[in-house]
This record gives C-alpha cells, structure tokens and sequence, in this order.
C-alpha cells in the first residue's frame, strides 16, 4: 500500500528547472536522462495566454502498470510504503515498462555515461549509484533520503515550495516520518487532480492549481 | 477525425522535448516485429510438417523459433539474464510467452527426436497428445504478443481486446498458407482433409484478417485523441507500409493466389507465402510503430 506522495502547486513552479539539476546531481543519471522534467504548456488565448509549467515524475502508481507487465519482477513496490522501484540486477531490459508506464517515466539506460564537454568530465556523485547500461531507470522518490527522513532532491531544492512530499494519509504515520506532512487534507482542500486518470493507475502524485 | 488532431505535434520518445504533447513510443520497433513474425513463422512451419510427418521441415520450425530467439535476446539490454523473463507468469504476458517458447521447443525438439531415434514407440503410445499440446503452445505462441501489447494501458492503440484477435488472425493466416503451400507441393494435404477445403478454410481466415483490420481502424478512430493520432501514423505517415506492405503484399497478393490456387502453380502458392510473411512483418511492425501515448494533461 502507497504511503507517500507529493503534491505538485503549478501555480508556483516558475520553470526554473532547479529540480532536475538537483535530481540529476543525486543519482547521477546518464546523458539525455531525467527523472524529473518539467513540461511546458501554453493555457489560454490571446490577450491572456500564459505559459504554464508542468513538472513531472514516476507517479509511483498504487495500480502500477509497470510492475504488472515485468516478466522478471525486476519492477516491484516497496512493500514497507509503495515506493515503485527497480531490481537493476533483476531487469533485462526489455523495455515493457517502459511501454506500459502512460507518464513515459521509465528511461532505458543505452550509455550510463554522464559526460559534460563532449565527455571530457564524467560527472559522478562518490556514494551514489548510478543505472548501469542495459537497464531500465527511473524516479525512485529519494528513497535513500526518505529512509533517513528526508524529503526527495527535487523537494528540498525547489526554491519557490511548489513540491510537497509526504504522507498520503496521516493514519499511515509512523515515528520514522514524522517530519514529513500529511497531503490527504491539502489534496482534499485544493481540489488537486492526478495525470491521466482514466488510466486507472492510482497515481500518488498530484497537481493543484 | 478532429482536424486539431495533427501528427506533427507528436514528439518522439527520447527526444529532448520539455512540451506537453503525445508522444510515439520508440522502445519496440522493427526488430521486435520481426522477432514476432518469426515466432509465429517457426511455429507455423513446424506444426504444418508434423502434421505432415516431415523431419527436416519440423527441425526448420525449430530453428526459425530458436532463430527468433536469439534475434530476441539481442534486444534485451542484459541478455544473459533473459531466463530471469519466466518469473512473473502470473501477470505478465512477456513472461507467459517466454515460458511456452520454452516449452514448444523443448517438446518439438523431443518430437522430432522420437522420429531419429526410433524404437522406443513413446510418440505413438502418446498420441495424440504430444501434437495437440504443441498446436495449443503454438496457438498461444502466436496470441502473446497481441496480449503484451493490449495490456500496456499507455498506448491507447494498443490497449484493446481486439488487439490478440488480430495478432492471431495475422498468424493464422501466415500459417495456414504455409499449409496450403504444403499441400500443394506434396500434392496432398498433411491434414485429414482435402485441399480444397485448406484453400476455403485459408481464404476465410485471410478475409478474417482484412476485416479484423478494417474494423480495428474504424473503431480507434472514433477512439481516444491519441488512438486517433496513432491511426493517423500509421495510415498517413506510414502509408507505404500500410497500403504497400500490410494491404497489397500481406493481404492482397496471397488473396488472389489461394483463390486461383487450382490454376497456378505450388511456386506461385510459395510466393504467396513469401508475400503473406512480408505482409506478417509489416503489420505488426506498422502497428507498434503507430504506438503513441496520450499528453500527460
């Protein structure tokens, strides 16, 4: 059963991309991977369109498409909080997640080079593990930082608060998380909506806004 | 069709591409198609000339199989653990697959030994059990592919109950031209039942197949906005693929081939199949290349 989630306030985010670095810096993701990206939409029409900013992750489904179609079970739910992750010595690559996730958050990892400069400089975070080649990659909600009670990378660095990780439901808590808020009332209060509902995934990610 | 619909607004997955818009999947492709046509040919040829009785052909089967095989393990990112793929047959179909694979070649290759090493009177004690079971894996053989693709929930082309119809009637309909063509070549049918009612028994199948199809795109255009797109990529951006590979050599060719069957000759018959298996490829080939996903919002 899901027990985090993060709720996304578009109308604060400013596009400033500050959460993809920072993803970025924390898993050491290959060239031409995110994790995290913000989307860009126009709303509106003239005189009163505006741009608006759409940051997007694994929505770490309760119903996760990706875990269903894994013929290895190399894609699997965290048992202890739902966090959707995968085995890298399990997964062969086959590239079915990928095809089945409706947010296109899976990533097949062709060169885990994280080259700057024409691959002059690798950049490489020391006690970070990066996906090796051949593998599927993906959001892992800082999993690492959650176990320690700390909110993912992208939370922690956005600058204008527009990322709220947390609990989906404050029944769930425990003494290991308890500095993380409950998003059920800020969900329920802001009318917030998830991606592709009619998906039927039971996403935990959702927009306000 | 809602003319906003437009394929140019389609980013191609892996692109760096930060908008917010449908997207074509990129993961499966060509090598895929063929993989999967392979599959469904190896199986065809080898059910075909047991019925038949014939070794070398039987021995072919296998080998085009064993050949899809292969082909299939140099997609994976880590091919060394492709055994790992039998793991989760509960749920996933790539899973189910892998394992009759497994099967069929493991029994096929027990089948054809029992015809080398003769003596032991197993296969007759056993029949008909062996060749049914092998017709039942073959059969799932060529459904599992529809039924990967239906159950990915992102490609609304895809993700329908009539996409397994289809991949088995395209199958279907590769195979039992194979027989046909066998019993033309033979001059008499492997099957318990005269050429003639192969050819009919074909010919319906191959009408099957065109309507399949047709229905299969009239329905998803009236679908969702990406299915919409996807039919779009495939019938305008793909349209030599399409009418060309899929329509004229896939289903028009072998169409007039078996239905004059008594006037030309089994080579003709051959070309037919040769066309039929083109046609095999194209199709699934034209039906993950017009895999797209929905906008995220």
């Amino acid at each position: 059963m899901s027990k985090y989630g993060m709720v996304i306030d578009l109308d604060r985010c400013n596009g400033c991309n500050a959460c993809v670095i920072a993803c970025k810096v924390e898993h050491n993701t290959a060239n031409g991977i995110h994790f995290t990206k913000i989307l860009e939409r126009e709303v509106g029409t003239y005189p009163n369109a505006n741009r608006q900013f759409v940051p997007v992750l694994c929505n770490h489904c309760e119903d996760a498409p990706c875990v269903e179609v894994c013929p290895t079970k190399a894609s699997y739910s965290r048992e202890k909080d739902g966090i959707v992750l995968v085995d890298w010595d399990k997964c062969i690559g086959c590239g079915a997640c990928v095809l089945a996730c409706p947010y296109d958050q899976r990533f097949q990892v062709k060169d885990e080079s994280t080259g700057f400069l024409g691959s002059l400089v690798d950049f490489i975070k020391a006690d970070t593990k990066r996906a090796p080649s051949g593998v599927i990659a993906k959001c892992d909600f800082c999993y690492h930082r959650v176990d320690e009670g700390r909110a993912p990378a992208c939370v922690e660095t956005c600058p204008t608060d527009a990322r709220m990780f947390g609990l989906v439901d404050e029944a769930l808590r425990t003494e290991t998380d308890k500095e993380f808020p409950a998003l059920d009332r800020v969900v329920s209060r802001n009318n917030a909506f998830s991606l592709l509902p009619d998906k039927n995934t039971r996403p935990n990610v959702y927009y306000i806004g | 069709m809602t003319d906003s619909l437009d394929t140019r607004s389609i980013i191609e997955q892996g692109q760096l591409n930060f908008t917010v818009a449908p997207k074509r999947q990129t993961i499966w492709g060509g090598r895929e198609a063929f993989v999967f046509s392979l599959e469904g040919i190896g199986v065809g040829v080898f059910l075909a000339f047991m019925l038949a009785g014939q070794v070398t052909a039987m021995i072919t089967g296998l080998g085009l199989l064993a050949l899809a095989v292969l082909l299939l393990l140099s997609h994976l990112g880590h091919p060394s653990r492709a055994w790992m793929a039998i793991r989760n047959v509960r749920r996933s179909w790539i899973s189910r697959g892998t394992v009759m694979i497994g099967f069929f070649l493991a029994l096929g290759g027990l089948y054809v030994g029992s015809f080398l090493l003769p003596g032991s009177g197993a296969r007759e004690a056993l029949a008909p059990l062996p060749e049914v079971l092998l017709a039942l894996a073959g059969l799932f053989i060529l459904l599992y592919p529809g039924f990967a693709m239906a159950t990915s929930p992102a490609i609304p082309f895809w993700n329908n109950g009539l996409m397994p119809i289809l991949s088995l009637a395209n199958g279907l309909a590769s195979g039992g031209l194979i027989l046909v063509a066998v019993a033309a070549t033979t001059k008499a049918s492997p099957v318990p039942a005269p050429l003639d009612t192969l050819v009919a028994g074909e010919l319906l199948v191959l009408a099957c197949l065109t309507l399949f199809l047709a229905s299969y795109i009239a329905v998803m255009r009236r679908a969702g906005a990406a299915a919409q797109l996807s039919v779009r990529v495939l019938l305008n951006d793909n349209r030599g693929l399409f009418w060309g590979g899929i329509v004229v050599v896939g289903l028009v060719v072998p169409i007039v081939l078996v239905a004059t069957n008594l006037s030309v000759s089994a080579s003709d018959l051959w070309f037919g199949v040769a066309a039929r298996l083109v046609g095999d490829v194209a199709l699934r080939h034209g039906l993950l290349k017009a895999g797209v996903y929905d906008a995220v919002l």
